[in-house]
């Protein structure tokens, strides 16, 4: 009768995913860079309606629908971008209260 | 985003309905005024600038503009007014008042039409932000 000994748990497979994710990381835009060059449009976005409605209030010849098509465009992407980070925390939270 | 280009089509409408009520409300504050021999009155008009296709027409870059033309004449004969010429005829636009007033009263209801298409669009995207997040 023999006894087979068991084997150590090796956490080899989990290095070379990290790995794997990495090469990932460096061959496409990183995700941080995307948030970034969104964020910095939709603040182009929101300055651009900001500037109309002080036009609009010192008296300069916008028309009203133009400066009211601005904001809510503004309004709209602003509301897109706290959707997209809303989701973001929801994933980080599911991965930080994971029970390991 | 494809919502941008619907923006701007809902845009030049309201920008173009806009020029057409300014254009009839032109046209009416004219009507009973007398021109001058020189100078005669110029009847306004709301035009879409010439482009390539329907597509170029209403979208980002397009403006709608106002054209005025010379305006035909209504002469009546009034001695007593100083703008008389030596016959004692004053001349004035030739305004159709029907056709301006129904003018004013389409590109009011065309601009509500204009509004009321932005705030669908507008909440349709709203919406669509709403996706996903029942749970």
């Amino acid at each position: 009768m023999s006894v087979v000994p068991i084997d150590a748990i090796s956490i080899g497979s989990i290095n070379l995913q990290d790995k794997g994710v990495g090469e990932v990381v460096q061959g496409s835009p990183s995700f941080m860079q995307m948030v970034g060059s969104a964020v910095s449009e939709l603040n182009g976005s929101l300055n651009g309606a900001d500037a109309s409605v002080r036009a609009l209030a010192a008296g300069e010849n916008i028309p009203v629908q133009d400066v009211m098509i601005a904001m809510e465009h503004a309004h709209l992407k602003l509301q897109f971008a706290v959707e997209v980070r809303n989701r973001i925390v929801d994933a980080y939270q599911n991965l930080t209260n994971m029970q390991l | 985003m494809n919502v941008d280009s619907i923006f701007a089509a809902s845009r030049f409408g309201l920008e173009f309905e806009r020029l057409r009520l300014e254009a009839a409300s032109h046209n009416i504050a004219i009507a009973n005024t007398p021109g001058s021999s020189g100078r005669p009155a110029r009847l306004m008009r709301a035009v879409a600038p010439h482009s390539p296709g329907f597509d170029a027409a209403i979208g980002d870059h397009a403006r709608p503009e106002l054209v005025a033309a010379d305006a035909a004449q209504r002469q009546v004969h009034d001695p007593s007014d100083p703008a008389a010429d030596r016959n004692g005829m004053v001349s004035y636009p030739r305004v159709d008042l029907v056709k301006e007033m129904s003018t004013l009263v389409d590109a009011g209801r065309a601009y509500e039409a204009n509004v009321r298409a932005f705030n669908t669009l507008r909440s349709m995207a709203l919406h669509s932000l709403d996706i996903g997040s029942g749970s």
